[in-house]
């Protein structure tokens, strides 16, 4: 044997021997035990501290809610905001670290004294035991005094309970009367701290109806609060076209409009914008850009050629502009272009055709039908947010798959509601805090494209391989026994949303027929009209003319009764269509696939 | 909108497995041979080195573990133009995961009792208890376990509106059904907490039975008012409660870190005692345990008594034979037995109407009682501030009234639920004393049926085993001193079993 290799062996003896492996044991327990120290002595500086409850940060936010417009107060409050967290973060990863360092510490003195003991394992020595009761004997003796003594423990303990949870609560409702009487001049409650910002005021009823704030304008209902519109045009060779621009960025979500702006959205994979155009002119008056969040660059956003990047349409409560994107992007802008907020809800989940549900406000908050993935994992969601903070207002999760529908808001008997199909549901929340009102059960097993509409107390919604019905808005629970006025199983739409006029609902099939039904009595269609086109605009009501936009661009004006569909005109737009139009007085904006097109009379200044 | 480049999540995970492999290949064979020259003169040296390398080793891998890219977990700073991080929805798991954990927990019940019963190997049932930690505890963290499932099964048999996943009434059953057949092989080497517990039990101390067997009452308690709370929707307090779940996810706040490292101190004098003193489900398998078909025995053979095992024992559950009573203990022990049979009932009541009285801090225990009892504080202006959750049900449309109401109904069924849990209590105290006074007969060294573990810790030390194994010829030959089986290390009274 070489000396090398017993010196190798020596070394490995006792690299091996039990003292060394008790020694590393021993330094490892006092190096865990040391890193816990720390650790506990860390922990408890850091009990209760909370960064943005920094003194001096609070006093600089009180500052600067004074002195909105104080820049340089702003940057020291960014600043100190962003020091805060640092330090808050920089705190966070060295408990990380030490609970990483006790874990493998503990770890290590386990596997030490482990392999210590293994090493010096011997038999016990047991004394021969002396004659006189076994072990039972004394567990019978001193085991009931054990258990009496745990008795008492528990008594004790009953009355620690009862002395320490005082209740300020009465033994009854009743009581509680009496006892507000009593302590009427008690101190008054604490009200949380408020601090209301000062926005404009949302528009009245009135306003709204006078402009288009939604998808399909108010209320979803695609029909114009006036009763004139173009009825001739023509695109290719620009007559009766006010104005045609080009827009900056592809999308299939329809124009809104307030005032005299137009909003549009766009979006290609890597950017997604909003859009202003002056109505009179056509002019992009301002274009807002957003760039793709970095951290969701590598996910996987599903579209399909219908739907793209931007099918949302935008919405308006009149304060601010409202858009969303295929990535879960929800944006706010107000009418000047400045982002006012932005939140992102999340790449939606298992959505075959990509998120395609347009926005809708009620008193000033933005409502988000998220449906995404199948009914059992729990992933769709209704949600609301404050439209001026975009803070959550409330959130219901929904046990129902991925759709492609868009909620409306309805008033029904001085109650609002919105209303959102998906499948197998037709579901009425209530705006303020989310709670459903009533269900039905008449979209079962679809992929569900059109969006609902209301019409004297009806809720009329379905989809082509299902039924067609129409639902009295009202009840609470599961209504389809008891609500659904009728049904029909003929003449289903598939992707358009359906117009409810005076006496008629009208469904538009994508493969181009008309259907007409008596909209008290539902059963089968009063008459059918094939355009031999295909479409995915839904039918939209001027007076008592229908506006329908084929895919190809070709648009038919009709006149509906009860035994025929009149056709009044047809024009070109001279390039394909797939979106909604929105109506101002005397005209009209839709979206074709690369202008905005103003139709119209040129001399009608009156805009 | 400015925009800021962000690395993966992914590529740093990979770039951080990769670095750990680079460091190991090229820096631990070269510090080990450093130190080998070194530490062949000085033995001390030796161990300080042993540490020393692990210690650093972890301190790099610790490091590289939590250092995540700040811009990753930086939130939004106030009134900047900082791009919000999308708040991604992670990937349903779907089905393959929960029946993955029930093929594994049911594989790892198969071998704890094949490794307890047939092959009857400490070692592996070690390395199972390894394994067992690992996964079920590290990996999975810590949920579900049988433990918690107990809850969603109880809350699901009181409340149909709650569906409980298969998975958890899989989870709650198998190992039941285990014990029924193979004793507690699921608390010998498949529990992550038991396993945590059964790594750390290294200077173990004899608890004398008396109080072994009182403080085991608390296990019961703790199940009884599990299943109450559950069953209200008041809370999970096993897993609200549960002293390792802090460590399992490397995390938590500084009560469940106290209360685990406390239970893990004392872990390393008194074997187990979350097991055998506080485990609501250990308090399930415990009675199940005392009826399984077969289970642990201590010998492959004929017992030589030879007290061995009952030391090996950390759990004090390797009882030594017992001897005959004289007829004065006899008759003693039918007095306490008449005793004990009068009194379970008085017990019962009594403690039904203790548990009775505890109907407020009982319903305190709800978080909406909490409120209305908050609200009411503010209320009368006695409360100095108010809470989120007092903010927050000012923000919301409910009444005040409705609140109230809804918490002094609870507090009327609490009345009932309180009495329920008082009652249970007497009962299990009854069925003790009655246990206490009863005697049995034991004519070698058993494993107590109910309190053994199946760790197969004994098997090591039995003579007879080591026989089995062919490590020695003769049972003597495990004997310290040379003692033989022919002088018995017991000595023996009247009744005792002659060598």
């Amino acid at each position: 044997m070489t000396v090398e290799t017993q010196r190798q062996t020596e070394f490995q003896r006792r690299l091996f021997s039990h003292r060394s492996i008790l020694l590393s044991a021993i330094v490892a327990g006092v190096f865990s035990t040391l890193v816990g120290t720390v650790l506990v002595i860390d922990g408890a500086n850091r009990l209760n501290k909370v960064p943005l409850e920094e003194t001096t940060f609070i006093q600089l936010r009180q500052q600067y809610l004074q002195q909105s417009d104080d820049n340089q107060l702003r940057q020291q409050i960014q600043d100190l905001d962003l020091a805060l967290r640092r330090e808050y973060f920089r705190e966070q990863r060295f408990t990380e670290r030490g609970a990483y360092l006790l874990l493998g510490g503990i770890v290590v003195t386990l596997v030490f004294s482990k392999w210590a003991a293994t090493l010096h394992r011997r038999l016990p020595r047991p004394k021969p035991k002396l004659p006189g009761p076994d072990s039972d004997e004394r567990l019978s003796h001193r085991g009931p005094w054990a258990v009496a003594a745990v008795m008492l423990a528990l008594v004790g303990t009953t009355w620690a309970m009862k002395a320490n949870h005082p209740s300020v609560l009465p033994a009854s409702l009743d009581d509680l009367a009496s006892d507000q009487a009593s302590v009427g001049d008690a101190t008054p409650r604490v009200e949380p701290t408020k601090i209301d910002p000062v926005l404009p005021e949302l528009p009245s009823a009135e306003v709204v109806q006078a402009n288009w704030p939604s998808f399909r304008g108010p209320g979803g209902s695609g029909i114009s609060h006036f009763q004139d519109a173009p009825t001739r045009w023509d695109g290719p060779s620009g007559e009766g076209i006010v104005w045609k621009t080009p827009l900056p960025l592809p999308g299939v979500n329809s124009p809104i409009l307030w005032n005299d702006r137009v909003f549009l959205s766009g979006a290609t994979e890597a950017v997604r914008g909003v859009f202003c155009f002056d109505l009179n002119s056509g002019e992009i008056l301002w274009n807002k850009e957003f760039q793709v969040d970095p951290s969701i660059a590598d996910q996987k956003i599903k579209v399909s050629e219908d739907t793209g990047y931007a099918a949302p349409t935008m919405a308006t409560d009149g304060r601010f502009v409202f858009a969303m994107f295929a990535d879960g992007l929800l944006v706010a802008l107000d009418f000047s272009g400045n982002e006012v907020w932005t939140r992102s809800l999340g790449v939606p989940q298992r959505n075959n055709y990509g998120h395609a549900s347009s926005l809708v406000t009620h008193q000033g908050a933005v409502i988000v039908q998220f449906d995404q993935g199948s009914d059992d994992d729990e992933l769709s969601k209704l949600m609301s947010f404050d439209g001026a903070t975009g803070l959550p207002i409330w959130e219901t999760t929904r046990q129902t798959p991925a759709s492609w529908s868009s909620p409306i808001v309805i008033e029904h008997e001085g109650q609002h509601q919105i209303i959102t199909c998906c499948d197998p549901w037709v579901i009425a929340s209530s705006p303020r805090d989310g709670t459903e009102l009533w269900r039905a059960n008449c979209l079962d097993r679809v992929e569900v494209g059109p969006s609902p509409v209301y019409s004297d107390g009806i809720v009329y919604a379905g989809n082509d391989t299902a039924i067609y019905a129409a639902i009295r808005a009202g009840g609470s629970g599961d209504v389809t026994d008891t609500h659904v006025v009728w049904t029909a199983d003929y003449g289903l739409p598939d992707t358009c949303s359906p117009l409810v006029a005076d006496e008629f609902l009208l469904t538009l099939a994508s493969y181009g027929t008309l259907f007409c039904f008596d909209k008290q009595e539902g059963g089968e269609p009063l008459w059918e009209e094939d355009f031999g086109a295909d479409f995915l605009s839904s039918p939209s009501l001027v007076g008592d003319r229908v506006y329908l936009f084929g895919r190809d661009g070709t648009a038919w004006i009709v006149q509906p009764t009860r035994d025929e569909c009149k056709q009044i005109a047809e024009a070109q737009l001279g390039e394909d269509c797939v979106t909604c139009p929105a109506f101002a007085d005397g005209r009209i904006l839709i979206r074709g696939s690369e202008h905005l097109f103003c139709i119209g009379s040129g001399n009608d200044e009156n805009q | 909108m400015s925009s800021r480049t962000l690395p993966s999540r992914t590529s740093n995970a990979n770039n951080r497995r990769s670095n750990v492999a680079a460091f190991a290949r090229r820096w631990i064979p070269g510090v080990y041979h450093a130190l080998a020259s070194v530490a062949t003169s000085k033995l001390w040296i030796t161990g300080v080195c042993h540490a020393l390398a692990s210690v650093a080793t972890l301190t790099w891998v610790g490091d590289a573990m939590a250092a995540e890219t700040p811009e990753l977990m930086f939130p939004v700073p106030e009134f900047s133009d900082h791009p919000i991080p999308t708040a991604t929805v992670p990937e349903v798991q779907g089905q393959i995961a929960p029946l993955l954990d029930v093929a594994i927990l049911f594989a790892a019940l198969c071998l704890a009792s094949y490794f307890t019963l047939v092959s009857r190997s400490r070692r592996n049932v070690l390395l199972l208890t390894i394994a067992s930690l690992l996964w079920f505890g590290f990996w999975r963290q810590g949920c579900v376990c049988p433990i918690g499932a107990t809850q969603n099964v109880a809350l699901a048999v009181f409340d149909p509106t709650y569906v409980v996943p298969l998975t958890v009434v899989a989870f709650f059953i198998l190992p039941l059904v285990f014990t029924l057949f193979f004793g507690r092989t699921f608390c010998a080497s498949v529990c992550p907490l038991g396993a945590m517990q059964e790594l750390i039990a290294v200077r173990s101390v004899a608890v004398p039975r008396w109080l072994d067997h009182s403080l085991g009452l608390v296990a019961y308690i703790y199940l009884g008012a599990a299943v109450i709370f559950a069953a209200t929707r008041t809370g999970f307090i096993i897993c609200r409660y549960d002293p390792f779940i802090a460590f399992f996810r490397l995390g938590g706040n500084a009560d469940m870190l106290i209360f685990g490292s406390c239970i893990l101190l004392i872990g390393v004098f008194v074997g187990r005692p979350y097991c055998r003193y506080l485990c609501p489900y250990g308090a399930i398998l415990r009675v199940l345990s005392c009826f399984s078909k077969w289970r642990l025995s201590i010998p492959p053979g004929t017992c030589i008594n030879c007290q061995l095992c009952e030391d090996a024992c950390p759990y004090g559950a390797i009882h030594p034979p017992t001897v005959a009573q004289t007829p004065a203990a006899r008759r003693r022990g039918k007095r306490q037995f008449g005793f004990a049979l009068l009194a379970a009932p008085f017990l019962v009541a009594g403690f039904w109407w203790l548990g009775t009285t505890l109907a407020v801090p009982l319903a305190q225990w709800h978080p909406e009682s909490r409120l209305a009892e908050q609200v009411r504080l503010e209320e009368l202006g006695v409360a100095e501030t108010t809470t989120d959750a007092s903010d927050a049900f000012r923000g919301s449309p409910r009444s005040v009234d409705d609140l109230y109401q809804s918490a002094l109904t609870r507090r009327n069924d609490f009345v009932t639920l309180g009495g329920l849990l008082g009652a249970w209590t007497g009962l299990v105290i009854g069925f003790k004393l009655i246990y206490l006074s009863v005697r049995r007969r034991r004519e070698d060294y058993q494993a107590d049926r109910a309190g053994c573990v199946s760790c197969g810790r004994c098997y090591w030390y039995c003579p007879v085993e080591k026989v089995r194994l062919g490590l020695i010829s003769d049972v003597s030959e495990a004997l310290p001193d040379g003692r033989t089986p022919g002088g018995p290390l017991v000595q023996l009274t009247v009744g005792g079993k002659k060598p």
